[in-house]
């Protein structure tokens, strides 16, 4: 089976412009009800 | 906390596909927060977030507005949101936490990685939405930029 969650990981942490990006976003502080993670279906 | 979604993750994974780089056109940044839902704080988002990192087209939405634009029920939360995107490749969002990336992905990553556009559910044929689906697909070409992409219309 293709773990495509892995895949989408690896090629996240090799773009250095996007991980930039997410880095600024983690940075910002509001309230947030983020709900589930993962690649759950609804 | 806020995560990065839609068009930047899945254009990424397409562009990965296809070995090649297309331009950020937008950063979709989203959040649920229903205790304070004006636009304005939004707005003072994207200021903090060209602080952090400028010169980026940042777009910052408190998925706990969306409703008033969208005419959907409100949303629960941001996972809600993202589950009523209008395409399967678009419903996906990650942040970081502790340097670890965290997925959201309503419908899964096959769709995306299989380069499948398809409707979410409430942007299915016979749904009133469904017209706001096919009006994306016409303007935004993207077999155009991506050739390998199987669009459904």
């Amino acid at each position: 089976m293709i773990n495509y969650e892995k895949q989408l990981k690896e090629m996240m942490k090799h773009d250095t412009n996007i991980f930039s990006i997410l880095k600024a976003v983690e940075k910002l502080n509001v309230n947030d009800a983020w709900g589930l993670c993962g690649t759950y279906s609804k | 906390m806020l995560g990065v979604c839609a068009g930047l993750i899945r254009n990424k994974v397409w562009d990965c596909l296809h070995h090649t780089k297309t331009p950020i056109n937008d950063i979709d940044v989203i959040y649920f927060d229903t205790s304070d839902t004006s636009l304005e704080t939004e707005k003072q988002l994207e200021t903090e977030l060209a602080r952090f990192l400028p010169n980026q087209p940042w777009s910052v939405k408190n998925q706990a507005r969306m409703h008033l634009k969208s005419g959907f029920d409100p949303f629960t939360s941001s996972y809600d949101g993202v589950a009523h995107f209008p395409e399967i490749p678009t419903a996906i969002a990650v942040r970081l936490c502790n340097n670890e990336l965290e997925i959201m992905a309503p419908y899964g990553l096959q769709d995306l990685f299989e380069m499948k556009v398809k409707p979410t559910p409430f942007y299915q044929k016979n749904t009133q939405f469904y017209s706001i689906y096919v009006e994306r697909i016409k303007k935004k070409k993207w077999d155009e930029i991506w050739r390998n992409l199987s669009i459904e219309s």
